[in-house]
Formats: C-alpha cells, structure tokens, sequence
C-alpha cells in the first residue's frame, strides 16, 4: 500500500507526461481491441455469407468430388440423411446437384452450370436466392419441375425472357447425352459476373431424374444454428462417414478454402500489425519513464541515503509503471466497450469505402456488425500491462546504477 | 562508547593524470552524545568525510568503525541497511520526498524500518511539536519554507532512532537567523536526548553553538577543539 499510494502520487508528478503515456497506452488498445472485434464481426460475416451461399457449414459429398467435381462423382441422398437423423443444432440441410451443360435459346447457346435445387429450402438460407436480387419473374416454387431460374447476362446473352424456352444438354450419369426443355421462370442479378453469364438455377428431382438416378447428390449442405458445433459435428461425422462407402464430409474450410485463406491471411496481417503497434508503445514508454526517472536522479540518491535498498527502489518504479499500465488498460477497455457495442449494435457501413466486396467469386455486403472477442480484448490488455512492465525494465536499471554519493552532489 | 571510529581514513579522486586526496589519512573518533562540527573551506573534504562515514561512499584507505561495526567489509545492502537503523542524514537541500507531506514524510523511515503503524504517531508528533513544526505536518515540502524543510529533515532524521545524525551543511540555504534558529534546535534535541551530532559547515555563527570544532584543510585535521 505504502509503494503503492508513493508511485500513484509519483505518477501525478508531471501530469502532462502522465496523461500523454495513458493516451498512448489506452489509445492504442482501444484502436487494436476495438479493430480486432471488427475484423471478427466482418470474418463471422464473411463465414455465415459463404456458407449459405457456398457449402454450408459442412457439406457431404463423394470423396473426389471437391477435387475434380465430376458429374459421375455423386452419392445417394439415402445414404447421408439417416447420419443427420436426430442431430440437434442443425439450422437447414440443402441438397444439390452441379452439373455442367449446354444451354441453347432459339438464338444462341452458351456452356453453363446448372445448380439442382430444392428452391422452397434455399429461398430461407440462401443470399443468392432473394427476392431481392430477382429482376424479372419469380423464384420458382419447390414444386414447378420446368422453370429456371437464370442469371441476368446468360437470359442477354441467350436473348431469352420470362417465359421463354430454353433447352440444355448434358452428359448423365451412364455417360450418354441427354436434353431437357425449361421455360424461363425468373431472372437474377448477383453482381458476380460469373454467376450472372454461366449459371442457371433448376429443380433438382427432375434434373436428377435426367441424371438418371432420382436420389443423386454431389452435395448435402448443412447450416448449424451455431458454429462453436462445428468440431464436435465434424468428428462425429467424419467417424461415420468413415464407415460409408463413396461419402465423405467436410468443412466449410476445405470447400471454401479461398475465404479462409483469405481470413487467415487478413488476421496474420493484422496480428503484426498488433506486434508493430506494442513495439511502438514500448518505445515510447521507455523514453518517457527514462525521463522521469533521471529527472529524479537527485531523489533517487536521498532515498539510496536514508536506507532504501536497490529492491525498494526497483519496485517503486515498477509499482508506477504497474498502476500506469494497469490504468492504461481499463480506460482502454471501457472504451473499446463503448465503441465496440455502437459498432455491435449500429453496425458500420463500410460499402461507402469499398462498395460490395467481392472475394472468391462471393459477393459481401460491406455493411459490418463487430463481434465480441472477450478473451481477445482481455488478452490484448494484459499484454498492454506487460508491455508497459518491460518498458520499466530500463528505467529501473538506469535507476538503479544511481551512486548515491555522487547523485546528492546534483541540485 | 565510540560511535564513530575512523583509521587513517582516505578518499583518493582520480581527476585525469592528477589525483585529488579528498580526505588524507584521517583518524577521528566522535563518542556517543557529542555535538560536533566539521569545518573547513569548500573543498576541505567535508562532504566527502561524511559521505565515508554514513557509508554512501567507500574509502580508498583505512577503515571506518560504526557503533564497533567496521563498515568496509559490508556489502552495498549491508551498507543501506546501516544507513536505515544507524544513520540519520541531512542534507544541504531537497532533503524530502516532494511527493510527501511533512508527517508522511518522517513516518516513512518508520515504514521501512517496519515499526507498526500504531506507534507512528506517537513517535512523530512530539518530535514535530519540538521542533516547531505543529499545525504543518500535512504540508508538502513545496508549502514550506526552508527552514521548515530542513526541520523536518532533522524529524526524519532523528525519529528511527540512529546512533549519529550526520548533517552535510544543513543551514548553508538557510537565512542566518533561521541557521541559528535550527541548530539550536539541534542542539536541544542532542542535550534531551542524547543523540549524537556531526555536522559541517562553514558558518561561523553555526560553528561557534557546536561543543567540538574538528577543522579540515585539504582533506586533513588541522585542529581539533573542544569545548566544555
Ligand atoms: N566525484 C569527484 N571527482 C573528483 N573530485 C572530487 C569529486 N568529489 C569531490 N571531489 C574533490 O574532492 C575535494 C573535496 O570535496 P568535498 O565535496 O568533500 O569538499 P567540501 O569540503 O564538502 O566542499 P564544499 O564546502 O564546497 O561542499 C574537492 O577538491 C573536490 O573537488
Ligand atoms: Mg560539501
């Protein structure tokens, strides 16, 4: 309490250095914790947009089917959905076929992906599948085996509109050539051109009765309520599947492998970016305590004289660097708190900055809620308090290596 | 009993090629209760002399002698342990920590010495009423004068009890009648108390109240007096 009680009033000494050390310290902790909850809010964002527009949380499939998605590498809905029976914490299971076709108007033909869907599932989950992003027609009802459902630039390039036929072609699963006759039932426009010149959405029975197997799949998306479940359905799954001839499961991380790199790349940028910033403080810190520590040289020599010993001394200045760190750190906390729960609640917008991004051939809403990463926060203002206790380490040495004699002759 | 016993005690400076014999081949002994002054001209070897003996500084011959303790064979903590329990100091200013009213002030050498709290006040407080200080005790050093100041360096000085109180010019910032006004006080406190004084100066006014005059010239004895 004694060193305590001496460092605090110490500290208050040159209030100005005082408080510019508080700022830097608080400053920057608020700016990486608040940053860091952020990048976190836009990652779960990222995450949640691509695995409803992508593969779901986890997704089964043929085991070479990731690899090379050939149409002959499929597997029976039979075979997965007993493994999901009675599983809680699952938000939507979306079935789905890819196959690659050619697509003919009365005018044209182009090569597209023809994605086989349960619309009336998708329509819940999927950000592709909005009402929203439709620019004419409708999104075909689950029911309606003959409608497409195609993007805007193939419907140009194809020069077809609602209504209007269209016939693909396609290798099925014996590989013999089979046609199938669509009408155009909607038309979409995603912002990825990809999606919007090439893909066309259809009902997946009658394409997987084209395919000639009603029970076909090359892909059974799962989305959980939470994705804290992950690990623990991934092993119970990959233990199952490991039993199961031709079905494999996997994650969002091995199906959208591009935005995980991209997350993983992003938060390795900003954890040196982090280590950058401490470096700065810490050498900041050390200058500012050196400079109040050899402003007391003189006083340094008195207390030497009236018997304090070199341990005294050393916890004295550690005790002030202790109460400023330790202060740094809770008026940075609160204040990321308070930032962070407006960025939490109000959201920022950054598609003023950036417009919608596109990552991966997935197009993401810039508008960002920051998430709340505790053990983040916490954890980067206990390093703030290290940081600040190593940054004394010098002071104090340099404090220490005072003769006292000598020191006194100084006024 | 000598409290204070010195043998042919030298502080040799290095000053380039030259070198500066501070203190000379010194032999002193200062016996419990004296009141005794070490005059000189300013770079007699006054501060240096005390600086030995308070064991802030090592000689470069001889011994020095503390209550029967031989100081030169104690390690740096051993040293600052002595000055803690043995040695009270005065300097000539900013003997206190600013930080510390005048009461906090005293009561921390009681602190370090881990006397319990409870005998604090009454330890300080008729120190403080002895040497005039009442009424100030929850002043900061910035909201004293310096006779004030330097009276509480002698509080802090005395009040953990050490065997001599050792006073590097304590009145050379002070107006001659406070310089009085403070050595009397010290002088007081040495006949009550007994406490054992060795102090330097070059004051005459101040001189003239000690009971033994030890005088230094270029770091020796030239004449030691003392007076009944
Ligand atoms: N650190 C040092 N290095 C070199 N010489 C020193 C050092 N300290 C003191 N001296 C020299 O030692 C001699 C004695 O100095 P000291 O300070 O003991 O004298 P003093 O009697 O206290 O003088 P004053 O009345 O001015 O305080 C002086 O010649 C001084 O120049
Ligand atoms: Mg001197």
């Amino acid at each position: 309490m004694l060193w305590l009680n001496l460092a605090w009033r110490n500290l208050w000494r040159n209030r100005t250095r005082t408080l510019v050390l508080l700022l830097v310290i608080s400053g920057s902790l608020t700016f990486v914790a608040w940053m860091q909850n952020i990048a976190c809010g836009s990652y779960d964002k990222m995450i949640e947009e691509a695995v409803r527009m992508g593969s779901g949380h986890l997704s089964f499939h043929h085991p070479g089917y990731p690899a090379e998605r050939l149409t002959e590498q499929y597997f029976l809905r039979s075979q997965a959905m007993p493994l999901l029976a009675g599983r809680t914490g699952i938000a939507a299971i979306l079935p789905r076929l890819y196959v690659s076709a050619l697509a003919r108007s009365s005018r044209d033909n182009r090569a597209i992906m023809m994605l086989g869907v349960d619309f009336d599932l998708e329509k819940q989950v999927n950000p592709l599948l909005k009402e929203t992003k439709t620019v004419a027609g409708h999104i075909p009802a689950s029911d309606t085996q003959k409608l497409a459902y195609i993007g805007i630039k193939l419907a140009e390039n194809l020069r077809i509109d609602i209504g209007n036929k269209l016939v693909v072609m396609f290798q099925d699963l014996s590989g013999e050539i089979n046609s199938k006759l669509y009408r155009v039932g909607g038309i979409f426009k995603s912002g990825v051109t990809q999606l919007d010149s090439s893909t066309i959405f259809v009902n997946r029975i009658s394409l997987a009765e084209g395919l000639g197997n009603r029970d076909a799949l090359h892909e059974l998306a799962v989305l959980l309520d939470s994705r804290d479940d992950l690990p623990k359905h991934l092993r119970q799954l990959k233990g199952a599947c490991a039993e199961i001839h031709g079905l494999s499961v996997y994650s969002w991380e091995e199906t959208s492998k591009q935005i995980a790199d991209a997350i993983k790349i992003d938060s390795t940028q900003f954890k040196f970016m982090i280590f950058l910033l401490y470096i700065l403080v810490t050498v900041g810190t050390v200058n500012l305590l050196l400079m109040s520590i050899i402003e007391r040289t003189r006083e340094f020599g008195l207390l030497r004289a009236i018997g304090l010993d070199k341990r005294r001394i050393g916890w004295l200045i550690t005790c002030e660097a202790l109460l400023l760190g330790s202060l740094g750190a809770l008026i940075g906390l609160v204040a990321t708190t308070v930032l962070s729960f407006y960025s939490w609640h109000y959201g920022i917008d950054f598609s003023a900055m950036f417009g919608e991004a596109e990552v991966a051939g997935m197009l993401f809403d810039m508008r960002i809620n920051s998430s709340w990463e505790w053990g983040w926060m916490f954890g980067l203002a206990a390093a703030m308090i290290i940081v600040v206790l190593l940054a004394s380490i010098y002071p104090v040495r340099k404090a220490l290596r005072i003769a006292p004699a000598e020191a006194m002759k100084r006024h | 009993m000598d409290t204070v016993l010195t043998k042919e005690l030298s502080r040799i400076y290095q000053n380039g090629a030259a070198e500066v014999k501070a203190v000379d081949s010194v032999d002193l002994t200062i016996e419990s209760g004296e009141f005794a002054v070490l005059a000189g001209p300013s770079g007699s070897g006054k501060s240096t002399l005390l600086n030995l003996i308070g064991g802030l500084d090592r000689p470069t011959a001889g011994t020095v002698h503390l209550s029967g303790e031989l100081l030169n064979e104690k390690t740096d903590d051993e040293l600052t342990r002595a000055r803690l329990f043995k040695i009270g100091f005065i300097f000539q200013a900013y003997n206190l920590i600013p930080v510390l009213t005048a009461y906090e002030n005293v009561q921390f050498i009681l602190q370090i010495q881990g006397i319990p709290d409870s005998q604090h006040a009454d330890r300080i407080m008729p120190l403080l009423q002895e040497l005039g200080l009442d009424g100030l005790e929850h002043r900061r050093p910035s909201e004293l004068s310096g006779g004030q100041q330097q009276r509480v360096a002698v509080a802090r000085a005395i009040v953990g009890r050490p065997s001599i109180i050792l006073a590097d010019e304590p009145t050379a910032n002070l107006d001659s009648e406070s310089a009085v006004n403070l050595l009397n006080m010290m002088h007081r406190l040495n006949l009550e108390q007994k406490v054992t004084f060795l102090f330097s100066s070059h004051d005459q006014r101040v001189i003239d109240i000690a009971q033994r005059i030890i005088s230094l010239r270029d770091g020796k004895i030239c004449d030691d007096i003392r007076k009944n």
